[in-house]
């Protein structure tokens, strides 16, 4: 079992392409943590200082509290699912899970037994025969990850491994990999930019833009609490609405909200200060009840059936939103009909730097 | 579509492909199969014209036969070894991708652009006694000013055939390089990194990931090359005439060039070639058999 520890971690790729700018980061043990951010913010570069795949700019990586910046990828009980697999199609099956095995001089019996075990585990244990292009994209990755839980690594290192296979092989996988972490209990830092992904998948997650770490939290927490507009945009689909308001001074239920067709009361004691000003109100589609008697008139424009819920995109004066909404409600398209945000359930940022007010 | 069109359709399939072919096959035709077929017939008849493997008996009992043989094996087996190994270590070099890389790869290509009579004058001048790589040697320390050494003696054919290797090494390395240096760019280095990730160093890496992948490449490139290597003659003969080493192919140029005058001259030089093709074509197929080309066990690249 095994920690992992980043402090201050840096990769300036050929002295200009600053990937990562120094990040500190505590795995904890037999944790599932999950790197999510868009393309190009330094996920796959993180991950694989942690490997020793790439070479550390400045700061340092600690496995159990043991600096491993000078061992080279073998010396540094880790192990690694590829995005695109990578496995060896010379092999067999059989000989890619064993490869690392028989590199430790392993025992024949125990290599068999072990090859055995895992390849269960896996539900491949009917290809161990077959050469990689003998086999479906889905089949391939279950070998990656056989091979990867063969040799008990310390921790476990995924990049988007899920990325290539279609979307229902996509959620089974999911829901295989959280499967065998629960059996395994290994260390796992999982890249993705995929949210939904996320979600599901981590015990915690490391939000990252630009090299830089933004919010590191549950599931729960960076949806429910996105510390700033770029978390709430980044998470949930469809993601968090933004609307443009003005404070007006201070009533007895609250501050009064004023914008384009809007006008309700807010009790929030985060907009304290902001008299005013402009500010940005953030609301989930899922925080948004309708109601005959609510303050907000809106017009629906477009309908997205969900099965279990529509996604319903409503105008509100010049600014659009979208709303998850219970099908039995009847909307009709171009009409109008009122709504209100869930007290509580919406926060306020700052237009200028996104930072969310009430933190 | 209509049956007519349908039925112009099928004809075009059948005969369609062969029109394709055609000009391949023609000029297949008159410019290899023909003179092979020819020096063939030579080789397989006598002067009065019956068949007759007399010229096989005279080849074979030539006195400088044997010798040519043993001398083109070990310039085969040592050169394309050596030529292999050094290919493969400078291609892994370049693929690294360090700085001056691209120097070094552009250096190391320049024995390319030079042909072999042009390197059999260079070296020749290099070699003799006054040449270039005694004063060389010379000017930076190696010898003592005065001190010569005979290159060219032409005394010990080992020294002889060392300095031959040498010479087509120098020359051939670079393009076996090449062709390694391609196979290796087209490795997706995930494959490598996945070796290091799992527990293997470069070594264990090199012999059970890149070269297994490189399989494809690799064969063609020794294939190549040993059939060059088995048809060296022109370097040496700039080098050391036709008489002092003596190889395979340097007899047929020698029947035909330097004593064509001989009642049998052609025939000799003809079945001389034929006598080489057999024998390439039998390396060639047990080299493929060897390295495993014809029982797929799933070649990397061709997956
Ligand atoms: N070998 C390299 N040389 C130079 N720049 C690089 C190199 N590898 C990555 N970069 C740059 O570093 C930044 C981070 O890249 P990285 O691959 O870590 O992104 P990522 O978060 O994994 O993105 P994605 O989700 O697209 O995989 C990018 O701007 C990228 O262009
Ligand atoms: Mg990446």
């Amino acid at each position: 079992m095994a920690t992992v520890e980043l402090k201050r971690l840096k990769k300036v790729y050929d002295r200009k392409v600053e990937a990562v700018k120094g990040i500190d980061l505590m795995v904890r043990d037999g944790e599932f943590l999950v790197l999510l951010g868009p393309s190009g913010c330094g996920k796959t570069t993180t991950m694989r200082m942690i490997a020793g795949l790439e070479e550390i700019t400045e700061g340092e990586v600690l496995i159990d509290g043991i600096s491993v910046g000078e061992l080279p990828p073998r010396k540094r009980n880790v192990s690694m699912i590829f995005q695109n697999y990578a496995v060896w199609p010379h092999m067999t099956v059989f000989e890619n899970i064993a490869y690392a095995l028989k590199i430790k001089k392993m025992d024949k019996r125990e290599v068999e037994e072990r090859v055995k075990e895992v390849a269960n585990l896996s539900g491949i244990e009917s290809l161990l025969d077959r050469y990689p292009d003998q086999l479906s994209g889905g089949q391939q990755q279950r070998v990656a990850v056989a091979r990867a839980i063969a040799v008990r690594p310390k921790v476990f290192l995924m990049d988007e491994p899920l990325s290539n296979l279609d979307a229902k092989l996509r959620v089974q996988m999911r829901t295989d990999l959280k499967e065998i972490h629960r059996s395994t209990g290994a260390t796992t830092v999982f890249v993705t930019h995929d949210q939904s992904e996320a979600m599901s998948l981590a015990d915690r997650i490391v939000i990252m833009k630009d090299g830089a770490i933004i919010q590191t939290g549950t599931p729960d927490e960076v949806y429910h609490n996105s510390v700033n507009r770029f978390v709430a945009d980044f998470i949930g689909t469809p993601p968090t609405n933004f609307l443009s308001v003005s404070v007006g001074e201070k009533e007895e239920e609250g501050y009064r909200l004023k914008g384009d067709h809007l006008d309700f009361v807010a009790n929030h004691s985060s907009l304290a200060g902001f008299e005013g000003k402009e500010v940005l109100l953030g609301v989930r589609p899922e925080d948004i009840d309708i109601l005959e008697e609510a303050p907000i008139e809106a017009v629906c424009r477009l309908i997205e059936p969900q099965g279990s819920h529509n996604i319903v995109s409503a105008q509100i004066g010049e600014q659009r939103m979208k709303l998850s909404v219970n099908p039995d409600i009847d909307l009709k398209i171009d009409q109008p009909f009122r709504l209100v945000f869930k007290p509580g359930q919406y926060h306020f940022f700052d237009p200028e730097t996104g930072e969310r007010l009430d933190k | 579509m209509s049956k007519e069109q349908s039925i112009k359709r099928r004809n075009w399939n059948q005969i369609g492909p062969y029109l394709l072919v055609a000009p391949a096959l023609i000029y297949y035709t008159l410019f290899w199969i023909r003179p092979v077929f020819k020096a063939f017939m030579i080789s397989i008849t006598d002067a009065s014209g019956h068949l007759s493997l007399e010229n096989f008996r005279l080849v074979f009992q030539d006195p400088t036969f044997i010798p040519a043989a043993q001398n083109t094996a070990i310039i085969v087996i040592f050169s394309v070894t050596l030529e292999f190994v050094a290919a493969m270590a400078l291609a892994l070099l370049i693929n690294r991708k360090f700085k001056g890389s691209g120097i070094l790869l552009f250096i190391a290509m320049i024995p390319m652009a030079l042909a072999p009579v042009a390197l059999g004058a260079m070296w020749k001048t290099g070699f003799t006694t006054h040449g270039w790589v005694n004063s060389f040697l010379t000017y930076i320390g190696v010898l003592d000013i005065g001190e010569k050494i005979i290159f060219l003696s032409g005394e010990s054919n080992t020294k002889n055939l060392i300095l031959i290797i040498l010479i087509d090494a120098w020359q051939v390395i670079p393009s076996m390089m090449i062709i390694l240096l391609a196979g290796l760019q087209g490795l997706p280095k995930e494959m490598m990194e996945a070796s290091y990730v799992f527990g293997a160093n470069r070594w264990t890496t090199l012999r059970k990931i890149t070269m297994p992948m490189l399989r494809a490449t690799i064969q063609t490139a020794v294939i190549l090359r040993l059939i060059s290597a088995l048809q060296i003659w022109l370097t040496i003969v700039m080098l050391f005439g036709f008489g002092r080493v003596p190889v395979l192919l340097s007899r047929v140029i020698y029947y035909n060039e330097e004593v064509p005058n001989l009642a049998n001259s052609f025939r000799m030089s003809s079945t001389y070639s034929v006598v080489i093709a057999v024998i390439i074509t039998i390396v060639a197929i047990l080299y493929l058999r060897v390295s495993g080309a014809f029982g797929r066990k799933n070649g990397g690249e061709s997956a």
